[in-house]
């Protein structure tokens, strides 16, 4: 398993150098320029600010000389350089950013398994019946529904129809400071043992976790279903039933494990989804992520946040899919790492 | 034992929950972070919703929309911009000043009971340095506006003279721009600050303000919040604000939600169609305050681009085309279209007569017959993903299409990422493009610089993106442009702007059609009337809380 696991870790060493040579090239081959993005319209217009600023930044050198620096700086000073666009570490900004994102998709993912296994074991146990067709109507919902469309409807009926839950933020300036902690205001809020900000962070993170879970929702609830309706026709569980065991202990002492072995991939998998959405939730509810700081160095052509963005995405992407096939072992005896 | 565990604390999380949506944070919450102000007053917080785009706290390095907003709370200038005006200078920290005879050496006296937040007494030494400091930062947006100086010196610890490379009779606007920020140098110092190059004091200066404004920056976490605390050294008439706090709110609806619930105080984000939904509620207040941003029509003269879109004649009847009156109801209550490239407030800006100005399309068609093109011709109009204080490009961009269908141009609309269209503007590859423009500095000489004809480094940035050449028969635009440039008899100086918009309006390559307000909200049970200033926006030491 431990062999396994450093050759995963070594694999990804690899993707990592070959992830950030295309999002350099591709970065650099955009037909437009840092300068263009960055600088004011008078600035743009003269050649002596466009020259300096050029020079500030690095990019009157070839690309690959630029290349060459950039991944001597990770490699030598463990530093992901500077933002072009805001003038401060790359690295200083992901640790500002990145905790936002994680509490988001934590909570999100929280939400897509309790509520996408639940209701897959109802639909699956009310086969057929009015149940089944109400949650299958909601977890096809669930992964049809454009989020950005979905985050307005549910920000309207929330925030501003029934008014019971903030509107966007991660908290209530008015109120709290959750500054100087580690950036996940759920776990700070824990730790300093203050319910009122838990409470106040908590109402915040509902609605936009909400949004992100429920395509991975729907999701693990078609998976679920499905999975346990074939699991419940097998041998082993007729013989269960035929020694007078009830429906509930059968389904969940005995056929949940094996049903829940494929909707551990569609998770991980969902997961992953949840970055991709990431971008639409945060802008509408004005979540301070990843996903808005990907954008804001998408569009400046901040090519140092760009390249430090798309490697911490692809470590987690990584690192996430290694947890799931590690989990897989836990869960199913019969998988064995080679 | 694990599956208790989580059981307890997914419920202790729901609990949770329910408790902070129990009103924690809805309806008008009184109470905030700050305590009490002193001698019994309840302190008073006042929350900003908006995006407002900070990338930096540096007043040497800020340009953003925004900037100035923070700008004029931290920090003092010699000279400001007076309240309500589009761009009006009145003495700040100088109280008063002379121009010689050649009109390039200014001296400024300034007051002597001015404090940073530090208790350093401000100085004319912190002038000078703070301006070498910007001169000295070439690669900066803001070094624009400070690039005039020659020289800057302080023969005294109250006296400053200026010594500029050529006349320049909007001197005193570009004063009261971020780039002249006056910064305690020694405090600026002490994190790396320098007036002679090689400044690394941007990273402290994001945490924290180096001025003598009525507000001190308490803490700024980007595209989150940032907090600004009453500076308790500040030399001017206090606000009854304590604590503000502009919330980073990247989404409409989400402000106008925010605002509705009272969660904050004031929304900035609204365009006259989002207006609407903030019409008719309780405590709030919508209103417009005049802009300098214009959106214009931006025509090539490059033939190889376009052999039809760039004959002079076109462009004169793309402009008599247009159906003026269908822009100002796209853009809403407050909008105005300019005559040409000065915009309304600026001096002698004139807005076009549409009785007498407007749109002609009998006269748009002999024009066109007389370019050789009765039966009109097919042009792409590129469009960036962008808009214009909330109206979008793509819309004009339709609006435009089918006002020149009516004279036989077929527009295809070319949509970009807006960082495409800038690269493509700047290397001047697109024959019809739809464009911005906010200025630099709240004067007619930004506008002379940008829209003149001229190519080439000396050339103008539309000069150069239109390759609308500098020739025998547009000389006279620069004759009585460099008039403009140096008048400083206001009325002058404005009857020569007359003259040069009128001139211009025979030949160009533009078209400009409107000129924006700002739309914003606020909630009349907490805030006074706020006023709004193109400059910085809401000026925050004018607020008032109830």
């Amino acid at each position: 398993m431990l062999r396994y696991i450093l050759r995963r870790l070594g694999l990804m060493v690899v993707l990592l150098f070959g992830v950030s040579v295309l999002v350099f090239m591709i970065s650099h081959f955009v037909p437009s320029s840092p300068e263009a993005a960055n600088l004011s319209q008078s600035a743009l217009n003269d050649p002596e600010i466009v020259a300096a600023y050029r020079a500030k930044w690095g990019l009157d050198k070839p690309v690959w000389e630029q290349y060459l620096i950039y991944m001597k700086n990770i490699l030598v000073n463990h530093d992901l350089g500077t933002s072009i666009r805001t003038g401060r570490p790359v690295l200083e900004e992901l640790q500002q950013y990145f905790p936002a994102t994680l509490e988001l998709s934590v909570f999100a993912m929280l939400i897509a398994i309790v509520f996408g296994v639940a209701f897959g074991i109802i639909s699956a146990i009310f086969q057929n019946k009015p149940i089944d067709q109400i949650l299958r109507a909601i977890s096809v919902s669930g992964v049809s529904l454009p989020s950005f469309w979905f985050s307005l409807l549910i920000m309207n009926l929330f925030c501003k129809v029934f008014a019971i839950f903030p509107s966007g933020n991660r908290y209530d300036p008015r109120l709290y400071d959750p500054t100087g902690g580690t950036g996940l205001y759920v776990l700070d809020a824990i730790s300093w043992g203050n319910f009122s900000l838990l409470g106040d962070v908590l109402a915040h993170l509902f609605l936009p976790a909400l949004v992100l879970g429920f395509f991975t929702m729907g999701l693990i609830t078609r998976q679920t279903r499905s999975n346990l309706l074939e699991v419940m026709s097998s041998d082993y569980i007729r013989t269960a039933r035929s020694k007078g065991m009830s429906q509930r202990r059968v389904v969940i002492h005995h056929a949940l494990g094996n049903a829940l072995v494929p909707v551990i991939t569609v998770s991980g998998m969902g997961f992953c989804n949840l970055l991709g959405g990431m971008v639409f939730v945060e802008k509408i509810f004005s979540w301070p992520g990843i996903g808005q700081y990907a954008y804001l160095a998408a569009v400046n052509l901040d090519f140092p946040a760009i390249c430090g963005v798309s490697l911490l995405i692809a470590v987690v992407y990584v690192v996430v899919n290694l947890v799931i096939d590690i989990l897989y072992g836990v869960i199913d005896p019969r998988i064995r790492y080679q | 034992m694990k599956r208790t565990l989580s059981l307890l604390l997914t419920a202790a999380m729901l609990l949770a929950l329910l408790a902070g949506c129990g009103g924690g944070t809805k309806g008008n919450v009184q109470g905030n972070v700050q305590g009490n102000a002193g001698d019994g007053e309840t302190a008073k917080t006042i929350v900003i919703g908006g995006q407002s785009d900070l990338i930096t706290l540096d007043p040497g390095h800020m340009y953003e929309p925004y900037a100035n907003m923070i700008a004029y709370a931290a920090y003092d200038m010699l000279y400001r911009v007076k309240s309500g005006t589009l761009g009006t200078p009145e003495p700040s920290v100088a109280t008063e000043y002379t121009v010689d005879e050649t009109g390039t050496v200014y001296t400024f006296k300034l007051r002597e009971d001015v404090v940073f937040a530090s208790g350093n007494p401000l100085t004319a030494k912190d002038v000078v340095w703070s301006v070498n400091r910007v001169l000295n930062m070439k690669e900066s947006n803001a070094y624009t506006n400070i690039k005039i100086v020659a020289k800057v010196e302080a023969p005294d610890d109250y006296t400053v003279v200026f010594t500029l490379t050529q006349p320049d009779a909007s001197f005193l606007v570009k004063l009261t721009s971020n780039a002249y920020c006056i910064l305690d140098s020694e405090l600026v110092k002490q994190h790396g600050g320098s007036d002679a190059g090689g400044d690394t004091a941007q990273e402290w200066l994001d945490t924290t303000s180096a001025g003598s404004g009525p507000y001190i920056i308490d803490s700024w976490t980007p595209q989150e919040q940032l907090v600004l605390k009453k500076n308790p050294n500040y030399w001017g008439e206090s606000s009854n604000i304590d604590t503000i706090i502009f919330r980073e709110m990247t989404s409409v609806d989400a402000q106008i939600t925010a605002l509705q619930n009272g969660d904050v105080d004031i929304i900035l984000g609204l365009n006259s169609e989002t207006a609407k939904q903030v019409e008719g509620m309780e405590n709030v207040t919508f209103t417009t305050g005049e802009t300098a941003m214009m959106t214009f029509l931006v025509m090539s003269r490059d033939a190889s681009l376009s052999p039809e879109m760039s004959n002079p004649l076109v462009q004169k009847a793309v402009r008599l085309a247009l159906d003026y009156e269908g822009y100002l109801t796209l853009g809403g209550e407050g909008c105005l279209v300019p005559l040409n490239f000065v915009q309304d407030g600026f001096s002698g800006g004139m807005e076009r007569d549409l009785s007498t100005q407007g749109r002609d399309l009998e006269q748009a068609k002999a024009l066109m017959a007389e370019a050789g093109y009765p039966d009109g011709f097919t042009v792409t109009l590129t469009c960036a993903n962008n808009n214009s204080e909330g109206l979008q490009w793509t819309t004009i961009a339709q609006k435009v299409a089918q006002d020149l269908a009516e004279i036989g141009i077929t527009v295809n609309i070319e949509t970009l990422e807006t960082t495409m269209v800038y690269e493509k503007m700047r290397q001047g590859t697109m024959p019809f493009y739809v464009m911005f423009w906010s200025p630099d500095y709240y004067d007619i000489n930004n506008q002379i610089d940008a829209f003149l004809p001229g190519t080439g480094d000396t050339g103008t940035a539309y000069g150069n993106r239109t390759k609308w050449e500098r020739t025998a028969d547009n000389e006279e635009l620069w004759t009585l442009g460099d008039q403009v440039k140096v008048e400083t008899d206001e009325t002058k100086r404005a009857e020569l702007s007359q003259q040069l918009q009128e001139l211009f309006e025979e030949d160009n390559p533009f078209a400009f059609l409107l000129q924006h307000p700002k739309t914003y909200a606020y909630r009349t049970d907490r805030l006074e009337d706020v006023t709004y200033n193109d400059l910085c926006k809401i000026e925050l030491c004018e607020l008032v809380a109830k």
